[in-house]
């Protein structure tokens, strides 16, 4: 009976909860009007429906599926999407209808003679059109950067709809059978990165025309900045035998990398200086220190260090001021932590870490130290966050052969980003379009 | 006068000379004879000794060179086995160090880490205490005294370190400042005063007040010269003037910082900006 009565009361407790939250949370989809607003709102956790219209014209269909296909990889949005077949309609849009089908907003995409797409999303609760914008398609037609252009619209719809920013409109690189490879974010468009060839522990510039990685070479490692456009290479001159893991400071004026012989230690160098001293960040004494990641505000590093004997994350400051330990836990246990990757938002770092003697992937709040792991499944390495901070690429052997996976740390769902021959070291670009 | 005549006259004497010998007695003879066989022994006697004696040193050499060589092979021996055990000392004293140095290292992250877990653990202290200060007595009678509040306890200063500490981390920069501040008011003999300070330098960077923050810096090192805290504080208004263009002054500090804190960190971190630049 009390066990009822309890029930009762949560769910009591629960209705009276969405319905305070209903009211009091501001809707995006509704015009900006001053005063009381009622209607759907977004939050954390919800994913309101999206109804896509059918796109009329010779490549509408590929527009709605990549578009479709992007909204729903965002994790927060449903999307609602009839048979192509139905024709893209005419006239004004039956707004009850779509309300009785779940959707709070429909999209319209109208493929334009000139080769430009005009987008317009419908409030279904205020029945009226909220946003309208005309996205340029660049030619050719299909071409990655006409896809990437319509990766674009897929993201500013997300952004109109939940206030953030999409994250179709990115890449990945990682490392095939010793060399660069990129994929688009939805998996399409997966090829090696022209002019590079053999190259370990990719990274990206903020500004997404250059990349970083380590280049083998017949007595060691040196770190390489690549322009993508031009293909024009610098070397960092380190001086040592080994400089690897590369990273960029978010605001594109530092590249940290790890250099040594026997034991490496962390250095910074102004990017584009790439003949000046790097200025060195740790003091390893003979132990490693690598794999660097900054914090958004670039005033903070995390790395991995073995200088406790065993490989754990550190936090420093940029100028190598105060180290500290961030993942130890017990001393009892011996794992091996590895792979640091901060958050977009500065609240996680993410990490490789054994467990039972396989590697997961697991976060730690930069705030609390928590600990949450996130998979299971076979062995799981390498993360690298999306710019949009709830997603994370990484390398798992979870169906037999090393292949990249994408992870969405809020609902945990996963889905397979790389097929054919084993790929690791994702590296995850920042948003390769700057749309207004 | 011939030549032949010549000759005559010289053989003349000689033959004259040789009957005279002649005419000598057999007696003579027999004692040049004994003399002659007595010197003879005499040398084969003296032969014979000196053979004797060079064979009994060549024997003794041989001995004391044999004994030489045995010395020697055994004080070879000796040196290698000496030789070897210090090589195996020196790794196994190298090994050592090195494992010392690493169980130092390991023992300064430790107490690092073990520094950060005390400073929790005291903070909660400090709050179970203000609990237990505040608390109502148990058991004692509810009459008009007892059911007054209880003037409220001030939190301690390891609590109000970990209240700052934690507001940084939010990024709230004022209120860590706030939290310092009342620490360094309240507890100034604290052992946590030095790091408040720093804390406080550390918001105001967060803050973006470089010139306070320099200023919280210099209070540090000048205060509290002693704690771990100096050097980092030293070098974070060295690493300031340098990013602002101040090379000298900046250097100035470095080599400060090398001086005065040779062994810390910040003093590494310092010899490349004083000296020749580092490479990896």
């Amino acid at each position: 009976m009390s066990h009822v009565s309890s029930w009762s009361r949560g769910i009591l407790v629960t209705v009276i909860g969405m319905t305070l939250t209903i009211a009091t949370v501001p809707c995006r989809l509704h015009a900006q009007e001053p005063g009381v607003r009622i209607g759907l709102t977004y939050a954390p956790g919800m994913q309101p429906g999206v109804y896509l219209l059918p796109v009329g014209g010779a490549d509408g269909d590929s527009v709605r599926l990549i578009i479709a296909r992007d909204l729903e990889f965002g994790h927060r949005l449903t999307v609602i999407s009839p048979d192509a077949d139905r024709g893209a309609p005419t006239g004004r849009l039956n707004y009850p209808l779509y309300a009785r089908l779940g959707a709070a907003g429909v999209v319209q995409v109208v493929l334009q003679a000139d080769g430009s797409a005009l987008v317009t999303l419908h409030d279904v609760v205020a029945a009226q059109a909220q946003e309208t914008r005309r996205f340029a398609l660049p030619g050719p037609r299909l071409s990655p950067a006409w896809r990437l252009a319509v990766h674009g619209i897929a993201d500013v719809i997300e952004e109109w709809v939940t206030g953030t920013r999409g994250i179709a409109a990115t890449r990945v690189l990682f490392v095939r059978s010793g060399a660069l490879w990129q994929i688009d974010s939805d998996g399409a468009n997966e090829q090696p990165v022209p002019g590079v060839g053999a190259a370990l522990g990719p990274a990206w510039h903020p500004d997404g025309r250059s990349i970083a990685f380590a280049r083998m070479r017949d007595d060691g490692t040196s770190v390489v900045v690549h322009e993508l456009a031009s293909g024009e290479e610098r070397r960092v001159r380190t001086g040592a035998p080994l400089s690897l893991s590369p990273a960029f400071s978010p605001d594109g004026k530092w590249l940290a990398f790890a250099a040594g012989e026997s034991g490496t230690d962390l250095y910074v160098v102004p990017v584009g200086a790439w003949e000046e001293s790097p200025l060195r960040v740790t003091v390893g004494r003979g132990s490693t220190n690598a794999q660097p990641t900054f914090a958004p505000d670039g005033r903070r590093i995390a790395f991995t260090s073995s200088r406790l004997g065993r490989n754990e994350i550190y936090l420093t400051d940029a100028d190598g001021a105060n180290p500290e330990l961030l993942t130890s836990t017990a001393l009892t246990d011996a794992p091996y932590r590895a792979d640091p990757a901060w958050s977009p938002d500065g609240r996680f770092v993410a990490f490789s870490t054994q467990i039972d003697g396989r590697f997961q992937i697991a976060t730690i709040s930069l705030r609390d130290r928590a600990v949450r792991q996130y998979t299971t499944e076979g062995i799981n390495e390498d993360p690298s966050w999306a710019p949009d901070g709830r997603h994370l690429v990484f390398t798992s052997s979870r169906t037999g052969t090393r292949q990249l996976w994408v992870l969405d740390i809020e609902s945990g769902r996963v889905r397979q980003l790389t097929r054919g021959a084993p790929a690791r070291m994702g590296a995850w670009s920042p948003r390769l379009l700057s749309v207004p | 006068m011939t030549l032949r005549r010549l000759r005559q006259l010289v053989w003349a004497p000689a033959v004259m000379m040789t009957a005279g010998a002649c005419l000598a007695t057999q007696q003579d003879l027999r004692v040049v004879q004994g003399d002659v066989v007595a010197v003879r022994d005499e040398f084969r006697r003296l032969q014979s000794a000196e053979r004797t004696r060079d064979s009994l040193r060549a024997v003794s050499l041989d001995s004391a060179l044999a004994q030489i060589a045995l010395l020697l092979r055994a004080t070879n021996d000796t040196v290698r086995g000496i030789s070897t055990t210090v090589i195996r000392l020196r790794g196994d004293v190298r090994e050592d160090l090195q494992n010392v140095r690493a169980q130092l290292i390991a023992i300064q992250e430790l107490t690092g880490q073990s520094q950060r877990r005390i400073q929790e653990l005291r903070a909660d202290l400090e709050s179970d205490a203000i609990e237990k200060s505040t608390a109502p007595i148990a058991g004692a009678p509810i009459g008009r005294d007892t059911a007054r509040a209880p003037a409220p306890a001030t939190p301690g200063p390891a609590q109000l370190y970990q209240m700052g500490q934690d507001q940084l981390r939010r990024g709230s920069g004022a209120s860590a400042r706030s939290a310092f501040s009342a620490l360094l008011a309240q507890y100034p003999r604290s052992d946590l005063a030095a790091d408040a300070l720093y804390g406080m330098a550390e918001a105001f960077t967060a803050e973006g007040n470089a010139a306070a923050a320099d200023s919280a810096y210099g209070q540090v090192v000048a205060r509290y010269s002693n704690s771990d805290r100096a050097p980092t504080a030293l070098y974070k208004r060295a690493t300031a003037l340098r990013v602002a263009g101040k090379g000298d002054s900046a250097r100035e500090l470095y080599r400060q910082i090398i001086q005065r804190y040779p062994r810390s960190e910040a003093a590494v971190l310092s010899e490349q900006f004083v000296g020749s630049p580092q490479r990896p």
